[in-house]
């Protein structure tokens, strides 16, 4: 009887309680469908050497970075770099449950992927498709699709991180340019990206969030330095970025002046990154597994401790959860529904599995899992090395935890704001 | 739909103040509550059809158990319909089926789940109560402990030892005990968790071969089947009492005001509501998803007991949290906070705990069970055995 699970699909009171929503837990046909030709085209297309670099999310080399470019322009081929954008545009019109697929499948078998290439695909494409002119998404739109092109995120400031609204990086308007002047912090991969995305304030007599506009600004323009910033990992993926009399055209504005704030906020409803996501954490367990079972230990394997059967379980119900909670976003999402604290909720409950998980796993596998990388001793090298440095970026890169709980609370629950 | 008139029902029929009232006085059970759900359909909801059911899925029952849970109601509901009635639909005669379950439909007769051995941990645990062939029949010599509703029962299910050792598949047979029945002694005890809990003592208790639940000697099966409907069930009761403390604690802190602003505003307190909510449709949804594969008949028992490893530890953190944010009053026994936060821990030591569920988890992880059927990695190495 479906009705029931339509019922138990209302939880809590948010969209208003209409038709009762069916809520089946199976993929369909089509979509398994879908899963197994990404899959086996993942199996044939991920390099012996990928294979063997095995990096992990914020381990960065130009060979890395050479093979993920590489690896986005076959994906683009088969329209799989952009795949919600319209064919013109080097998509697929997939759906969100095609994209949200692909990206599993793409976690799962540890297929190059950087996150900050979402950023042209998530953030840019979509805005200029939305508020762009016409020579903007001939100009950018298709070869964002066909990973032509890389984009970094110009938001964050030393002043303005949680507080975006606050940035101090202005454009000032100069005859048919703008004159951009101020600073960006942890702007992920501006070392290497052909143009800025950039958040500037236009105009410093608006109220904060009403000054603001959005740029498309080329990385070679003069006045533009990038430093880098060595992260925690020995990594150099994020960097500074200084404007110093940086003369941008006046046709790298995207949309109109000091509407930029909006713009950003509607774009955030449509996000797609699936950075909640537990996926990793599926192919790492499962080596995880593979591991104890065959590591002697007592008088059988390590898989026989209750200890380390008990942090497996804890891993598995946490991953579970957090995909289920993920799922329902995808669902609401594939329903025309905008979800709100549910992207939040899913936010937050995938930051805390990720460094539960990371710590859990690390407990298995002990100090040997701690020494440098090229150590025989490590039992499985790779991402769950330095799992649990890097999940430290789950709540505080991409949005803090602190704000999405916020938003939850205030958003979701109704509770005043302070 | 279900979910609406069950909450409304709930809240005509059984406010928070009349749920503490019955409680109190009555030790929870509301015969004239009893007769109105029976009139509603709702103790034959999952039951099939032709025995005056409506023939519903185990997802239909968990949002019925939601409201239950969110109603604080204590009564022999989940005893009666989810662990025995739905036991003698699987695993009944006809003959069975058509004598009980109509009664059962009709709220006229209660039951409970007399499984829990003295030293065990669990339902399902041991069985140590023999059933010896005698006249036509067998007798059954043991005894039960922590049996919620048998008090109020007109018979018992009880799995007892026909068969040789205790591990093989043969062993255990499940019983119909009639309570009146000669030599069926039953000891209730109030317990801490609303609801009351007996010793029932089976002193060679006579019970005819028509008493045998289906073929004796197979009832290990349709038991683990027993545990696991009843392991979602209790976590959608659960999931409904931390809806309750959920939604109790939002409208406290909107409320109660303190230094010049209402404590809703205070970011500590906005961050503990946000992690319940993250707490509670976790639980929900891991719930719903057990329900939804044990209603298809899809191998569900690692998906069952994650939910019920997740459900037992996140309500629980809901109702302590819950309890903080309402200070002083919350600790008072008039505020009916507390009875949720009981129910919860009840939930969560019934059915087998946290570790004991961790523990079949583990067992099926490391026998190779695919984490998700649809995620399933392509096998690799030697170790990957599909079930």
């Amino acid at each position: 009887m479906q009705h029931g699970a339509g019922e138990w699909a209302q939880g809590r009171p948010g969209p208003p309680a209409g038709e009762a929503r069916i809520v089946d837990f199976a993929f369909t046909r089509e979509d398994q469908i879908f899963r197994l030709q990404v899959r086996q085209w993942l199996q044939n297309e991920i390099t012996p050497r990928w294979r063997e670099l095995n990096p992990s999310e914020c381990e960065e080399s130009e060979e890395i970075w050479a093979a993920v470019r590489a690896f986005d322009r076959k994906l683009a081929s088969k329209g799989w770099y952009a795949p919600s954008y319209p064919r013109e545009y080097g998509g697929i019109e997939a759906t969100v449950m095609q994209e949200y697929i692909l990206a599993e499948e793409k976690s799962l078998l540890g297929a190059p992927r950087k996150l900050s290439e979402a950023i042209g695909v998530q953030f840019v494409g979509p805005t200029i498709m939305r508020y762009g002119s016409a020579e903007q998404k001939e100009r950018y739109v298709k070869r964002i699709g066909r990973a032509e092109i890389v984009f970094c995120l110009g938001y964050s400031e030393p002043q303005a991180g949680s507080d975006l609204g606050a940035i101090q990086t202005r454009a000032s308007r100069i005859g048919d340019a703008y004159r951009v002047d101020g600073q960006k912090i942890f702007t992920t991969f501006a070392h290497c990206a052909d143009f800025c995305w950039l958040l500037a304030r236009t105009d410093p007599a608006a109220p904060k969030h009403k000054g603001l506009s959005l740029f498309i600004v080329d990385m070679r323009t003069p006045g533009i330095t990038v430093r880098p910033l060595i992260n925690i990992l020995g990594a150099h993926s994020f960097n500074e970025v200084y404007f110093d009399s940086a003369v941008i055209p006046l046709e790298s504005r995207v949309g109109e002046e000091n509407l930029g704030w909006q713009y950003l906020m509607t774009a955030l409803a449509y996000e797609r990154s699936f950075t909640s996501s537990p996926a990793p954490m599926v192919a790492s367990l499962q080596a995880l597994i593979t591991y104890v079972r065959k590591t002697p230990a007592g008088d059988g394997t390590l898989a026989d401790d209750p200890h380390v059967r008990e942090l497996l379980a804890e891993m598995a119900t946490d991953v579970a959860a957090s995909r289920l909670l993920t799922l329902r976003v995808v669902d609401m999402e594939s329903r025309g529904l905008i979800p709100t604290r549910e992207v939040s909720m899913a936010f937050v409950m995938g930051m805390q599995v990720a460094r539960r998980f990371a710590k859990k796993a690390g407990d298995i596998l002990g100090m040997c899992q701690l020494q440098a990388r090229n150590s025989p001793l490590v039992p499985i090298p790779g991402p769950l090395q330095m799992m649990w440095l890097e999940t430290i970026a789950a709540g505080v890169g991409g949005g803090s935890a602190e704000m999405q709980r916020s938003i939850i609370a205030q958003l979701g629950l109704g509770l005043p704001k302070g | 739909m279900m979910k609406k008139s069950a909450r409304d029902f709930f809240s005509r029929s059984y406010p928070l103040a009349t749920a503490q009232k019955i409680l109190r006085e009555q030790g929870g059970h509301a015969p004239h509550l009893w007769r109105e759900m029976a009139a509603l359909g709702w103790l034959g909801l999952p039951l099939p059809e032709p025995y005056g059911g409506s023939g519903a899925d185990l997802l239909d029952v968990v949002v019925l158990l939601e409201e239950m849970g969110r109603a604080c109601l204590c009564g022999p509901y989940f005893s009666t319909v989810v662990l025995c009635a739905l036991t003698i639909a699987e695993a009944g005669s006809e003959t069975q089926k058509a004598s009980l379950l109509p009664r059962i439909a009709g709220g006229d007769l209660i039951m409970a789940l007399a499984a829990r051995e003295p030293g065990a941990r669990h339902e399902a645990e041991k069985t140590d109560t023999r059933a010896l062939p005698a006249e036509g029949g067998f007798r059954l010599a043991g005894s039960k402990q922590l049996v919620s509703d048998a008090h109020l029962s007109q018979y018992l299910l009880c799995p007892a030892r026909t068969g040789g050792a205790l591990d093989t598949e043969d062993s255990v047979t499940l019983f119909l005990v009639e309570t009146d029945s000669p030599g069926v002694s039953c000891h209730p005890s109030a317990t801490l968790i609303c609801e009351t809990q007996s010793t029932v003592i089976l002193d060679n208790v006579l019970v005819g071969r028509s008493g045998a639940l289906g073929a004796p000697g197979h009832g290990r099966g349709p038991l683990q089947h027993t545990m696991d409907r009843g392991s979602v069930a209790r976590c959608a009761e659960m999931v409904g009492a931390a809806d309750a403390v959920l939604d109790m604690s939002v409208a406290y802190a909107r409320e109660r005001v303190q230094f010049g602003h209402p404590i809703g505003s205070y970011q500590a307190i906005q961050h503990y509501c946000a992690d319940m909510a993250v707490d509670l449709d976790a639980s929900r949804w891991m719930t719903g998803y057990a329900a939804w594969r044990l209603g298809r008949d899809l191998n569900s028992g690692m998906e069952v007991s994650m939910a019920k490893a997740l459900v037992n530890e996140a309500c629980q953190r809901i109702a302590i949290q819950g309890h903080q944010i309402h200070g002083g009053i919350g600790f008072c026994d008039d505020h009916p906070l507390h009875l949720y936060f009981r129910r919860i821990r009840g939930g969560s030591l019934a059915l087998g705990d946290t570790s004991f569920h961790n523990g079949r988890v583990a067992a099926e992880l490391v026998a190779g069970r695919p984490l998700f059927a649809d995620m399933q990695l392509p096998a690799d190495n030697d170790e990957n055995v599909e079930r």
